[in-house]
């Protein structure tokens, strides 16, 4: 049994002491009466002791009874799950509602909503209907479960459901609904379930090429309910990504900075040529001063031109965003936007762009004497790479971009500070003492990039269990070296960390020979150069293995033993490339999908949004409340310290707008089992007629109010036929 | 000259007696001993035998012959002297002594009658400062009334005031202060509240009554007999055993014979019983059968000894008891003149 009002019947019933404290009150408050006539009272008593003290404890009991069937009265009491009052079945309801970013494409959303209040206004609180309610959009939530009897409140709650960002997670929401179901079962055997799916089955919501979990319930005891899909096909755009072509901006000192952006777009309905407009914005993140209004006004523009060829449903377009030199220290939000179409939404797309003025490079190599290019150590041809000429008038007039340290491997690491160096190169693995890796490896993980080498001049290559150990578990370096003979040659591989320079890359590979290289496999890793027997030269990872900085590995010894390339003129490009996008790869993420689990760094402690209270990050990760709606958010150390910004933007794998076929929903829905029937148009205008659901009575408060009367006529009957009994035997006398 | 003692108030214990005797007491007293005795004289001037015949000694009057009267009675020397029938008729004379016995028991303190309204003179508390007419009060007014019936007829009057034993005593006589000593007793022996635990004992108080008896004697028994029934069996039987006659006044409160209290009180008894919380209305019947139990059964006792049973209540006048009394005296003398 369930209330309607349990606050009531709780007050009510607490009043059930009334009777009792007026009783014991009423004992204490008489004065004595004297009387001469006692012994015949007293015998009198004698005689009718057991009936007078069985009328008391009727008359009390029925008063006590009277109140508890008040309060039950005004708790409006609703039966159970199994039958109502008037011997119907009583129905149980899980109402799903598709609330993700294409529920937001025209009134789709009012109309779900409109049809799932029409099937909630079919329920009966009184015959013990009940309703569940979850929302679809990623992470699918829990809005009311167990299923509950107040179904204005339920109504109320389906009323306040709004778009979001995110795409929607059918499977997440049935398993809540199996759970529930489960749950439900379990209490009562036998009893059977309406599960309603309220969305318009555009294609960005549901995947019918995916399979739906059975919702564990026989097919005769569950009936599935769905809203009609959406027939007419929409177009839409959406911004899919907004990628600058170097994740870190060097804009050196003092001056300005054009951002190269790339902006990629998808489409859904229309397979005809289309072009539009891409309008990026530069706003201030708030690192740097001059966010007046003024400045809003006068904030970089830039505007591209996009073009869909026929039947393409992505596109891309390169845009470059003047920065001046004022807006360019700190971060830097760009928001690219194109003109309104039917999914607003994913007409914008933010990210923040990081602008620094150098980067800090640890190279960790041994020492050499430098006498002449023969005797060049790996080394020395990286800090030569790194910066080409350290005295040349070019560079440093405009500012060393790459601030290059060198440290000998072999000198222990806890004195130097890893924590503030964008990048550490290992030159010489072989030569760091055990100890110096685990510090290496918390760098890592606090956002520095790490390219390891392979060294030359070892033999067997020991250092690499410490390696794989600490920074790259479950790869498998062997620990002798692989001589080609005769020299083998590069290629570029899958990995798109030298986009930038992709075009150029072939070329410039074509003169580089390798020699000999470190035989690796590692699973889940980028190839970024491979060798002519297809075997990895260069690798590099993104955010694997629970590290927040990049990793780069070179299975080739920068050295002339193994290759010509720090000879050849790749070399300083290639150097150059890597740790820039290593860089910008590393740290905390840039952005993210909303309604999806972000990457955050090792020690974000919560997420700042312009403006609302913050969430906090748990332990190992996980946000204390999902984020489903786009927003830029500044990640936060437990001291308050910035970690960085993260934009999440609307997952646009839930724009395609495309209808869906209904035999083919059909055949999706029918994964989760039972008997689906289609809610139709007719039903959904009687729905729209239905009493609203706030509407809802209780027949069983009535019969309690009955019974309460009835009660009450007793009580009184009783208390005079007890006390005024005198009547009857005064007759009889 | 002898003075007349005083209560400590000032006041002489015959004051008590004007609220015994009080005019409405004495009016109803008036009436009816003129009416016992136009009764009395009707019944023998009806009567073709006098009651008085042959046994009285004192010549009284003669009258003239009516058809029916006794020719025995006829005046023959009177016949002689002027050729006229005349019976004469003479003075009665009687050696009746009354023993008025009050209870003065803790449960004679009951009285729901305010005592104004039923003193009648504006009097608004008893002597003791009680402002309720107890059921003593009203059995002390009785008494008083039939001492003086009696006394005016110039017989002997004694009074016995008792409770678990006799509390009082006022030796037979017929002399002109018994009343006054019979006034001052009752007023000196009111139920005081320290004397509330003390239980009526019949028995015992007719045992010691008896016991400073030896002639036959009218017992009037003034109580509420709230006893129990073989007391009563065993007290009256005693007096019926030494010969003697008795009239059975059982005096009650109205309160005592409806019990119509509404609230649920705690009840407390005056003879020491335990304080009893019922709800009187609910407890009514069964009380109501318990006591008309009782009275029925002190009442069939009473008879079953050959005296009367008179019951009276506060609320009622004296009128019914005194008739109750007269006629009792009355039918005593015509035994006594019989046998």
């Amino acid at each position: 049994m369930v209330f309607i009002n349990p606050t009531l019947a709780l007050v009510g019933l607490a009043c059930i002491a009334l009777p009792i404290l007026i009783h014991i009150l009423m004992r204490r408050r008489r004065r004595p009466v004297d009387f001469g006539a006692m012994r015949f009272l007293i015998e009198a008593y004698r005689r009718q002791r057991r009936r007078m003290n069985l009328e008391q404890i009727l008359l009390l009991a029925s008063r006590c009874l009277l109140v508890a069937l008040l309060a039950l009265a005004l708790g409006r009491p609703l039966f159970g799950a199994k039958r109502g009052l008037l011997g119907t079945p009583a129905r149980t309801v899980y109402i799903v509602i598709d609330n993700s970013l294409s529920s937001a494409a025209g009134d789709a959303l009012e109309q779900t909503k409109a049809r799932a209040l029409a099937l909630l206004g079919t329920l009966d609180s009184a015959r013990g209907d009940r309703v569940a309610l979850f929302a679809a959009a990623g992470p699918a939530e829990t809005l009311v479960s167990p299923p509950s009897g107040d179904l204005s409140a339920v109504g109320e709650l389906i009323r306040a459901i709004s778009v979001t960002d995110s795409k929607a997670d059918w499977p997440g929401a049935f398993a809540r609904v199996r759970d529930d179901l489960k749950r439900t079962l379990e209490q009562e055997p036998g009893a059977s379930a309406t599960v309603g799916v309220f969305s318009d089955f555009r294609a960005g919501s549901a995947e019918v090429a995916s399979e739906l979990p059975s919702l564990g319930v026989p097919d005769d005891r569950l009936t599935l309910l769905a809203s009609p899909p959406a027939g007419d096909a929409i177009d839409n755009i959406a911004l899919a990504s907004l990628e600058p072509s170097r994740g870190v901006m060097l804009a050196g000192a003092g001056d300005g900075l054009t951002a190269s952006l790339r902006v990629t777009l998808k489409r859904s309905g229309s397979a005809q040529a289309a072009t539009g407009k891409v309008i990026l914005r530069a706003g201030d993140s708030g690192a740097s001063p001059g966010g007046s209004d003024a400045g809003q006004r006068n904030a970089p523009r830039a505007e591209a031109t996009y073009t869909f060829a026929p039947g393409a449903t992505t596109t891309s377009v390169l845009a470059n965003l003047d920065l001046p030199a004022g807006a360019v220290k700190g971060r830097v939000l760009v928001t690219a936007s194109i003109d309104r179409d039917a999914l607003e939404r994913d007409n914008t797309y933010s990210r923040t762009l990081d602008l620094r003025e150098r980067l800090r490079i640890l190279l960790l190599a041994s020492p050499s004497d430098r006498s002449g290019i023969q005797s060049y150590k790996a080394g020395d041809w990286l800090a030569l790479a790194l910066a080409p000429d350290a005295q040349a008038a070019l560079l440093k007039r405009k500012g060393e971009q790459l601030a290059v340290e060198t440290i000998d491997p072999a000198r222990p690491l806890a004195g130097v500070t890893l924590s503030d160096a964008d990048a550490v190169l290992i030159a010489n693995p072989e030569a760091l003492p055990a100890a110096s890796w685990p510090l290496i490896k918390q760098a890592s993980q606090q956002g520095a990039f790490v390219m390891v080498f392979a060294p030359a001049g070892v033999q067997t290559h020991t250092w690499t269990d410490a390696f794989i150990q600490n920074l790259a578990p479950g790869w498998n370096v062997s620990p002798e070296a692989k001589d080609y003979t005769p020299a083998t040659t590069l290629t570029p591989g899958p990995s798109t960390i030298l986009e930038a320079i992709a075009g150029e890359l072939p070329e410039l590979l074509r003169p580089v020979h390798v020699m000999r290289s470190l035989p690796t496999t590692a699973p889940g890793a980028g190839v970024v150069l491979a060798l002519g027997d297809g075997s990895p030269g260069v690798l590099a990872t993104g955010r694997e293995g629970g590290s927040a900085g990049a990793l780069v590995f070179w299975a080739i010894a920068p050295d002339l033993a193994w290759t010509d390339l720090p000879a050849r003129p790749l070399m300083v490009p290639l150097m150059q490339e890597l740790v820039r996008q290593g860089v910008g790869l590393s740290g905390s993420p840039r952005v993210a999908l909303a309604g999806q689990a972000p990457a955050l760094p090792l020690g974000a402690a919560e997420l700042a949004p312009t403006s609302g209270a913050p969430i906090s990050i748990e332990p190992g990760g996980r946000l204390s409340r999902p984020i489903r709606t786009a927003g830029t958010y500044t990640i936060r150390a437990k001291g308050g310290t910035t970690l960085g910004q993260i934009s999440f933007n609307p997952d646009t794998r839930a724009s395609d707008l495309t209808p869906s076929a209904q035999p083919a929903l059909e055949r999706w829905l029918g994964g989760l089992g039972g008997r689906l029937a289609w809610i139709s148009d007719k039903a959904e205008a009687a729905g729209g007629n239905a009493r609203p659901a706030n509407d809802e009575s209780s027949p069983l408060s009535f019969a309690l109010l009955a019974g309460a009367l009835l009660l009450a006529l007793a009580e009184l009957i009783m208390a005079r036929f007890f006390s005024h009994a005198e009547a009857a035997s005064e007759r009889a006398a | 000259m002898s003075q007349t003692p005083t209560k400590p108030d000032g006041r002489p214990p015959e004051t008590d007696a004007s609220l015994f005797l009080h005019p409405q007491t004495l009016a109803r007293l008036g009436t009816f001993e003129l009416r016992a005795k136009m009764i009395v004289e009707g019944f023998s001037a009806g009567q073709h035998r006098s009651p008085y015949k042959g046994l009285s000694v004192e010549f009284a009057q003669h009258r003239p012959y009516v058809a029916g009267d006794d020719l025995r009675h006829l005046d023959w020397k009177v016949f002689g002297r002027t050729d006229k029938l005349h019976l004469k008729q003479h003075q009665q004379e009687t050696n009746l002594d009354l023993i008025v016995m009050v209870d003065a028991s803790g449960s004679m303190l009951y009285g729901s009658r305010s005592f104004e309204e039923a003193s009648g003179v504006g009097v608004k508390a008893s002597a003791d400062g009680r402002a309720h007419w107890s059921k003593f009060d009203h059995a002390t007014a009785l008494a008083a009334a039939l001492a003086y019936i009696t006394l005016t007829q110039g017989d002997r009057v004694g009074l016995t005031v008792f409770a678990d034993e006799v509390r009082a005593q006022i030796r037979r006589s017929s002399s002109q202060g018994t009343w006054r000593q019979i006034v001052g007793a009752l007023s000196h022996h009111p139920v005081e509240p320290a004397n509330t635990s003390r239980v009526t004992n019949l028995t015992r108080a007719i045992d010691q009554t008896l016991s400073k008896v030896t002639n036959r004697c009218l017992f009037a028994l003034l109580s509420d007999f709230f006893v129990d029934l073989d007391d009563v069996k065993t007290a009256l039987a005693r007096l019926k055993h030494a010969g003697h006659d008795a009239v059975v006044f059982q005096v009650l409160d109205q309160r005592e014979e409806k019990f119509d209290f509404t609230d649920a009180a705690p009840f407390v008894g005056l003879e020491g019983e335990p304080a009893l919380r019922v709800d009187p209305r609910s407890l009514r019947a069964a009380y109501l059968d318990v006591f008309r139990a009782h009275l029925a059964g002190v009442e069939k006792t009473t008879m079953s000894m050959g005296f009367d049973y008179q019951r009276l209540s506060t609320h009622d006048w004296l009128g019914p008891p005194l008739a109750a009394f007269v006629a009792r005296r009355n039918a005593m003398i015509k035994r006594s003149k019989l046998g």
